[in-house]
């Protein structure tokens, strides 16, 4: 009787299909299995010839454990022992043999300890001597009440049907064990009819499987990809899986449950404070890199991206494409690859290191797994009360003083544009003209005083954000074929009141197919579609702190938009459209659809052409396309606005009255982005003998994107129930706009259609890389990559861009004269390589960007050159230097690693700033040197098994990026650290923050003071233009250090996580009052510390907030700046807070059959706490989401909570 | 054994194959990696190619003049001390408050306008044309953009030294003129030529282009061989060589004499005079800041006064303002026409070459001669039946009257300064004056401060520069 474990085939219905195979299946077997036996056979001879007698061992042990015995002759004699831990717990052994061969010594080692042994080729098993050697026939035991005993008999195969030797059967709970033969078959005599048989090779994969009765039992084993080691770990760098043992590199890698762990989020955002040496910067106003891998490595201005690359399964995803299109449901597994070893095998685009995501695959010989979750999202209101300002009331008497000393009378004289002047200034406006009595207008506006529009965008414009995702997926597999299919819905609501909701489809699915032997093919199709109908809601600025939004009645109010409200209140006599903004109305008539459609398509096809080479050839397509429908109905306030703007009222014919119709206007744009990858190449892995592993690749592959558009559409005079709409609307002839003349020089009416071919960007690259393994403890690695793009206008040779890297690895806990216990795993690996970056829309001769349209006067086409030609252009090449130490102490309870590591960055392309007579403000060059240091320590640690299990990850890295040498020495004012942006001044850390010097406020006027020339100072601009040396560096505005810490406690299912995340070493800038009034025009009330201004002789002991005077009387240029960037607002941000807890419940089906169901798992995620657990400044504003100096809207993202079910069947 | 020798067989196809493959793509790319990445970009083969560029009107060729900055220092306007003061108040338009006063801050836009479009792209174009293979049928095309390109350049010189170096004279001939930036290579670095050279490049210049350029263009943006000559008699004058300004302003008017008859303007329409006119032998501008919206400037009391009650421009080229504005006036009587609503037109037009013409007759003495070119002129302006011709005396009373009427005809045509500059040389000492917030600034005439201070991000790139001197 045969019985297929782990070998059925469920997928295939009907039976001619399958019958076939099978046929097929069955006679490659036979042939395989004939030719394999001649092969061990030999195999066999030849290591038994080799191993047998002729090595010398040498030990010279008193009493020490077994273990560290066989390790030694591990070492000398080119052996593998396999045996259970229990086995050789606590066993001492005295030997002393000099030269002696394998067998006395092993015979001498196991006399006196029970234990016996077999030998498999290289292989040696050890196990207790056997007090029933001898092999009986199948036979019923029955002793007593307990359970019969039966004899069992079995064969081992691997999944391509190959008997497997030397498989460790045991039987569970018990010492009897056995291993199999070359056929891979065993037998065990006396074993309890529900005994459990436990099967572990060194290469194969461990499996269990009750006896149930049954006494011939068939087994098929899958293959692992290492040889030892309790869970075998790959690294992927999306070129291949990568025994983590046998990688040199430099990686992190969060898998399935690490990344899992955290949900209702991005794929990207769940890196954040998880992987060690990768820093996202959250600030508002910063023009920082939002993700940064181990420093900074490029000077991130337009020409070079400073995003990591992202590779998703096999192929870059380019930066055009959105990367939310994958599922985070359907990702396995993401590995940061951060040194030359790991990342430079991706050549010029790797220079801000990798990220490659996998996505789940079905595998082989895998029962059916269906998972089924959900879950829910809320997220907080955005905080408007989180910068502290002043009373909208006592705003008012700002206006008041500003409106007495005539601060407004440039606006209101205004008759040309009408700009926009807050309520409070046109009451104050009418009554000065007397149009209404000093009594009306003071009532009117102490009616304003007690509104906050704070309270109304509370109330009536924002709530809470609901994102709910339902997932089903399901993967099996057979020894042919493995499948993975899932779909996926996502549901959001954003933060807008009445907006409408965004929705994703997704489905995914992948199939790996072995036709015939040796060869696999796989295809995956990835489709994504986006419904959104949301709308991003921007409050109109300026708007005033005490405007309200809906009145009494709960109707929508109007504001003063773009033009004064006492013009558009009287504006037009009847001939215009109501001219008001009313923002309430504007989300309501809001009519936005966008869809958006992603595909992503790929063919791999794998020929294993000998056991140690195959071929392959993968290819990828993708494309998207999205269509956005905006309606804009007469109701929205654009559309009025252009209507009235272009209105005539001396013409009675309507069409020329009306130049813009009297209708909605839609616009409607449609994108496309297309990209294909192609690939082939050649796998090796081949071992000689035991000695020597070789393992690589060479492949060569392009990369395309090309054929992408977007198209701009607009139709005036839309009727949206009709569909019709104005043709031949005359974009060409100026129209005199009779109301609110001009609003810039441009009087056409607005042409927005276009059609804009995208970019094609194309990659040539070949590469290939090599490891060798020696004695399974010395690696070497090297790889090389030349790639090619099309760079426009250089020669050929420039195109090409050669990179390489190599690296070794030493596994010294595997050498014989180790022999440190409590530090069972430690290796030393090393690499050092190139990474570079490229940019295609350089040129290395002048080009001429011809212009989509013509000159409106003239007719005729007409172009503007395109950046400066620099033939002398090189790619950015970014050098590694990586050393590493890979641990495991306390019976591997404790493992971990620790890192340093060098960047340096050279010829980095930057824009340097050019005297304009030479004819450009700019011109690209190679620019920059930049060089990173930094350490990281990564520890996992399992603190406690039982009964409660804790387990912590930690993980600490340090990356300082200073600049080196730029091509200007220009620079190094402090006035060019202002902003939070990458400056390159030789010397300093790339984001650097500095400040001027403080002096205190001058004690009779109030103004602030500076140091010039060592000199307490008021002249503000010789101090903005000092040089940095004079005023104060601070350091780093981006976290030079930065560390986690999660630990996980699990007790009967309930595990409960909390990570906590800190940053060091950096600074931030806290925002200040505007002390010179521009603030009252832009609309921006004014900070809280407006009540600690300086107002007369002896404030200055109390406070640092200046004087704030109107009108500016001389000498004041600057003096803003210089306060709001004097060196008080600078603090030092190093903080320590709880970023996440997660909590869940996983119910296990241990018992009931009958159930489907495997478990259940419950989770509740509260993620953005924000909880400061320790900071090392006192300060309002939370550091990390600091907006500078002046951006007061910057605020922390709003809390989330997260809850949801997981259903595995 | 079939099965296994089928295998062997497609394994060495496969292999030979794949094998190939990482040679195919080294040597099948080179193609592949030629695709440009814009499908707009093009590397300039053709003469077409270059004249596209030049006829980037609004980009570059005709819109990026420094004259509005010649207008923010001249004294043809004032502001009220509120409007001073709330520009002031402003990071943005706090350059223009402090160059109203003759203030140290340096206006950086006009500096770069004419250096980084008009002179850049006509160094591009001379660059180019070398490389370009040209037919025997494009010959005139050939010359006409080689021309096309010195005049454009000559002509943003002219401009640049009327700003930001002393003005000509022979005492002056030795001091800093401008950067004679002659190189599309940006990485070639260049010092100031003296004035003399300034202006001895923007002469030859544009004597060659007058030789190259055709009698006529379909576009007053393209320049004409009457344009180079026009160009030519301005930097004469400027020069105070008067001789040369009306030799040129003579051979212009044999091209183009045209004028546009203002009684036949409506003057109600913002703005009354038409863009590209029958007097606009090449059209230019310069963007202007924000010191002249509407609402801010308003035109000096003395010149608005000078003007005849029968003489058009006085309606013309003033609005009267409204509201708070109201007793005051604003300039409406751009030669830009709705082309370009609020900025300085600088282009060359006839009434100008009449008023050089007519200025060089009567430094000459020939007072006849300037009256007639001075009446031509001044009878479009008048209100029909109201013209009594201009007499005088002798030649230097008409050389007054000259002066004034080029005074009242090119207000806001970016040449007051200019003019203030040539005839202080001269000792005209016309002193400028401000008066803010009670404050009295005054430029007295030849001051330092009639030179501008050149940008801050010149002297900072640009080591081979030096500072003009306060």
């Amino acid at each position: 009787m045969q019985d297929f474990v782990a070998c059925k085939v469920p997928f295939f219905g009907g039976t001619e299909p399958k019958l076939i195979l099978l046929k097929r299946e069955t006679r490659k077997i036979v042939l395989v299995m004939k030719i394999t036996a001649v092969l061990l056979l030999a195999a066999v001879l030849q290591v038994s010839a080799k191993s047998w007698g002729q090595e010398k061992i040498t030990l010279a042990f008193d009493n020490a454990p077994l273990e560290t015995v066989l390790k030694n002759i591990q070492s000398q004699a080119n052996v593998q022992f396999i045996y259970r831990t229990d086995y050789v717990k606590d066993k001492k052994v005295t030997i002393n043999v000099t030269n002696a061969n394998l067998k006395t010594a092993l015979d001498l080692c196991l006399k006196n300890l029970q234990l016996t042994y077999d030998v498999f080729g290289t292989n040696i098993s050890i196990h207790p001597v056997k007090k029933d050697g001898n092999k009986s026939v199948a036979k019923v035991v029955v002793s007593g009440n307990a359970p019969p005993l039966i004899d069992v008999h079995g064969r081992v195969v691997n999944e391509k049907g190959d008997p497997v030797e030397g498989v460790t059967v045991s039987v569970k709970g018990s010492t009897k064990s056995t291993t199999t033969d070359k056929d891979g078959e065993f037998s065990l005599a006396t074993v309890d009819q529900d005994a459990v048989l436990v099967f572990t090779h060194v290469s194969m994969e461990a499996f269990e499987v009750k006896v149930s009765g049954k006494t011939d039992l068939a087994i098929t084993l899958r293959t692992k990809i290492s040889a030892l080691g309790d869970v075998i770990v790959t690294v992927n760098t999306g070129y291949q899986q990568v025994n983590k043992e046998r990688f040199v590199g430099s990686y992190s890698q969060l898998d399935s449950q690490d990344f899992h762990r955290r949900v209702g989020m991005g794929i990207i955002e769940r890196l954040d404070g998880t992987v060690p040496g990768l820093l996202f910067d959250k600030k508002g106003n910063s023009s920082f890199s939002p993700i940064q891998i181990r420093g900074v490595s490029t000077l991130g201005t337009n020409l070079t991206s400073t995003d990591p690359l992202i590779v998703v399964d096999n192929f870059p995803m380019p930066l055009s494409f959105d990367i939310n299109n994958i599922n985070t449901n359907d990702v396995e597994s993401v590995t940061v690859l951060k040194d030359a070893a790991a990342a430079s095998i991706w050549g010029s685009r790797a220079g801000n290191g990798v990220i490659v995501i996998t996505t789940k695959k079905g595998k082989y010989n895998q029962r059916f797994h269906l998972d089924i979750s959900s879950n829910t999202t809320v997220e907080d209101k955005p905080n408007l009360f989180y910068y502290k300002r002043i009373s909208p009331s006592d705003f008012i008497d700002v206006e008041k003083f500003l409106f007495d000393n005539n601060y407004y009378d440039a606006d209101l004289n205004n008759n040309n544009t009408y700009p926009v002047v807050s309520p409070v200034v046109e009451i104050l406006d009418r009554k000065r003209m007397g149009l209404i009595s000093d009594a009306d207008a003071s009532s009117q506006i102490n009616n304003l005083r007690d509104n906050d529009v704070r309270n109304d965008l509370n109330k009536y414009v924002y709530r809470r954000a609901v994102r709910q995702q339902y997932y089903i997926g399901f993967n099996g597999g057979t020894n042919i074929l493995a499948y993975q299919f899932s779909i996926g819905y996502n549901h959001n609501l954003n933060n807008i009141v009445g907006s409408k909701p965004d929705d994703r489809y997704t489905i995914n699915t992948n199939t790996f197919f072995k036709p015939i032997k040796n060869l696999e093919i796989q295809t995956g199709i990835d489709l994504a579609l986006n419904n959104n109908q949301s709308l991003n809601f921007q409050l109109p600025n300026p708007i005033s702190p005490y405007s309200r939004l809906v009145d009494n009645d709960g109707n929508a109010l109007a504001i003063p938009y773009f033009y004064r409200m006492g013009y558009i209140d009287t504006a037009g006599g009847g001939k215009l459209l109501d001219w008001h903004y009313r923002p309430i109305d504007e989300i309501k008539n809001a009519d936005v659809n966008s869809i958006a459609k992603y595909a992503r398509v790929n063919f791999a096809i794998n020929y294993k052409i000998t056991d140690w080479l195959s071929a392959n050839f993968n290819y990828q397509y993708q494309t998207s396309n999205s269509t956005t429908r905006n309606f804009k109905s007469t109701q929205a306030w654009v559309t009025r606005d252009l209507i009235n703007r272009f209105t005539n009222p001396f013409q009675t014919d309507p069409n020329l009255e009306y130049p813009v119709p009297k209708g909605g206007i839609l616009d409607v744009s449609n994108s496309v982005l297309k990209n294909y990858n192609a690939r082939g190449g050649f796998n090796v892995n081949k071992s000689f003998g035991v000695l020597h592993q070789l393992v690589g690749l060479i492949a060569a592959e392009i990369s395309d994107s090309k054929g992408g558009y977007l198209n701009n559409q607009r139709f005036y005079g839309y009727d949206n129930l009709t569909g019709g709409f104005r043709p031949n609307i005359d974009y060409f002839n100026y129209y005199p706009r009779t109301y609110a003349a001009s609003l810039g020089s441009v009087d056409y009416i607005p042409d927005m259609n276009s059609y804009n071919e995208s970019a094609t960007n194309r990659f040539v690259s070949v590469l290939a890389n090599l490891s060798y393994t020696y004695n399974g403890r010395y690696n070497f690695y090297a790889s090389g990559r030349r790639d090619g793009a099309n760079v426009f206008g250089v020669n050929t040779n420039n195109k090409w861009k050669p990179l390489w890297s190599m690296g070794a690895g030493w596994e010294i806990s595997k050498e014989h004269f180790y022999s440190l216990s409590w530090l069972p795993y430690l290796k030393l690996r090393s690499s050092y390589g190139y990474t570079g970056n490229s940019n295609n829309t350089l040129s290395g001769k002048l080009i001429l960007n011809y212009s989509a349209n013509r000159d409106p006067v003239t007719s005729l086409p007409y172009s503007t050159p395109g950046r400066a030609p620099n033939p002398d252009l090189r790619w950015e090449q970014v050098q590694i230097i990586n050393w590493g130490i890979d641990f495991q102490l306390l019976s591997n309870r404790v493992f971990g690693s620790f890192e340093v590591f060098r960047k340096k960055s050279t010829d980095v392309i930057a824009d340097a700033p050019m005297p304009p007579s030479s004819g450009v403000g700019v011109y690209t060059l190679n620019f920059a040197s930049l060089k990173t240091n930094g350490y990281e320590i990564s520890i996992n640690s399992r603190n406690l098994i039982s009964p409660i299990e804790w387990t912590s990850n930690f993980g600490l890295s340090r990356a300082k990026t200073v600049i080196t040498d730029v091509f200007t020495s220009a620079g190094g004012k402090a006035s060019d650290f202002l902003d939070y942006k990458l400056v390159a001044v030789p010397g300093k850390v790339a984001y650097g923050i500095a400040a001027y010097r403080w002096a205190g406020l001058d004690p009779t006027t109030g103004d602030p003071q500076g140091y010039y020339q060592k000199q307490v100072s008021k002249d503000y601009l010789a101090i903005i233009n000092d040089s940095i040396q004079n005023q104060k560096f601070y350091g780093s505005a981006l976290p030079l250090t930065s560390a986690f810490i999660r630990n996980n406690f699990s007790w009967k299912g309930i595990t409960l996580s909390f990570n906590i995340t800190g940053r060091f070493n950096y600074y931030f800038r806290e925002p200040a009052l505007n002390i010179d009034y521009t603030g009252a025009m832009t609309g921006t009330s004014y900070g809280a510390d407006y009540y600690q201004r300086w107002q007369k002789a002896g404030d200055e002991a109390k406070t640092s907030v200046p004087s704030m005077v109107y009108p500016v009387p001389n000498g004041f240029d600057g003096r803003n700046q210089f306060y709001q960037y004097a060196e008080i607002h600078v603090k030092r941000a190093d903080n320590i807070r709880l970023q996440d807890v997660s909590l869940s419940y996983q119910w296990t089906n241990k018992r009931n059959k009958r159930i489907p169901v495997q478990s259940v798992k419950f989770f509740f995620y509260p993620n953005n706490l924000n909880l400061i657990i320790w900071r090392a400044s006192k300060s309002d504003y939370d550091p990390d989401f600091s907006g500078g100096a002046t951006d007061v809207t910057a605020a922390p993202l709003p809390k989330t909570w997260t809850g949801g079910v997981t259903v595995n069947f | 054994m079939e099965p296994l020798y089928i295998i062997k067989k497609s394994k060495s196809g496969a292999q030979l194959l794949l094998l190939l493959l990482p040679v195919l793509v080294l040597f099948g790319c080179k193609k592949f990696l030629d695709e440009k990445p814009n499908k707009s970009d093009i590397v300039p083969t053709k003469l077409d190619d270059l004249q596209t560029l030049l006829d980037n009107s609004r980009g570059a060729m005709n819109s990026r003049s420094a004259a509005a900055y010649s207008e923010l220092v001249a004294d043809n306007y004032y502001v009220t001390t509120s409007s001073w003061q709330s520009m002031e108040a402003s990071d943005l338009n706090r350059v223009h408050a402090e160059n109203y006063i003759w203030g140290n801050i340096p206006h950086d836009v006009y500096w770069s306008y004419p250096y980084l479009g008009p002179i850049y792209y006509s160094n591009i174009v001379l660059d180019g044309l070398p490389d370009i293979k040209v037919n025997s049928d494009e010959v005139d095309l050939y010359n006409s953009i080689k021309g096309s390109a010195l005049f454009y350049r000559a002509f943003a010189f002219w401009q640049i030294a009327q700003l930001f170096s002393k003005p000509y004279s022979s005492a002056n001939s030795d001091d800093w003129g401008i950067v004679l930036r002659l190189t599309s290579n940006v990485s070639e670095k260049a010092p100031r030529a003296t004035i003399q050279q300034t202006y001895d490049k923007i002469i030859s210049d544009l004597k060659t282009a007058a030789d190259l350029l055709p009698t006529s263009v379909p576009f007053a943006t393209r320049p004409c061989k009457a344009a180079a000559y026009a160009a030519l008699a301005r930097t004469y004058l400027s020069m105070g060589d008067y001789s040369n300004a009306g030799h040129y302003a003579d051979l212009a008017l044999q091209q183009k004499n045209t004028l546009v008859d203002y009684n036949n303007l409506v003057p109600v329409g913002n703005p009354p005079i038409p863009s590209l006119n029958t007097e606009v032998i090449f059209h230019n501008y310069s963007p202007t800041p924000v010191i002249f919206s509407t609402t801010n400037h308003k035109i000096d009391s003395n010149l608005y006064r000078s003007y005849n009650a029968n003489d058009l421009r006085k309606t013309i080229f003033f609005k009267l303002g409204t509201g708070t504005n109201a007793g005051t006036y604003t300039f409406r009587g751009s030669y830009n026409g709705t082309l370009q609503v609020n900025s300085v037109f600088d282009g060359l037009a006839t009434d100008e070459l009449f008023l050089i013409r007519a200025e060089c007759f009567a430094r000459a003495g020939n007072k006849d001669a300037a009256l007639t070119d001075l009446n031509t002129l001044m009878q479009k302006r008048w209100k029909n039946g109201n013209w009594i011709p201009f007499s005088a005396s002798d030649a230097t009373t008409a050389l007054t009257m000259i002066l004034s009427e080029r005074r009242k005809e090119l207000v806001f045509r970016g040449l007051r300064w200019s003019d203030i500059r040539r005839l202080n040389v001269e000792g005209a000492n016309i002193t400028l004056t401000r008066v803010v917030a009670g404050n009295v600034y005054t430029l007295p005439p030849n001051d330092l401060r009639s030179v501008m201070l050149i940008p801050s991000g010149e002297i900072q790139y640009n080591s081979r520069i030096s500072q003009n001197p306060r």
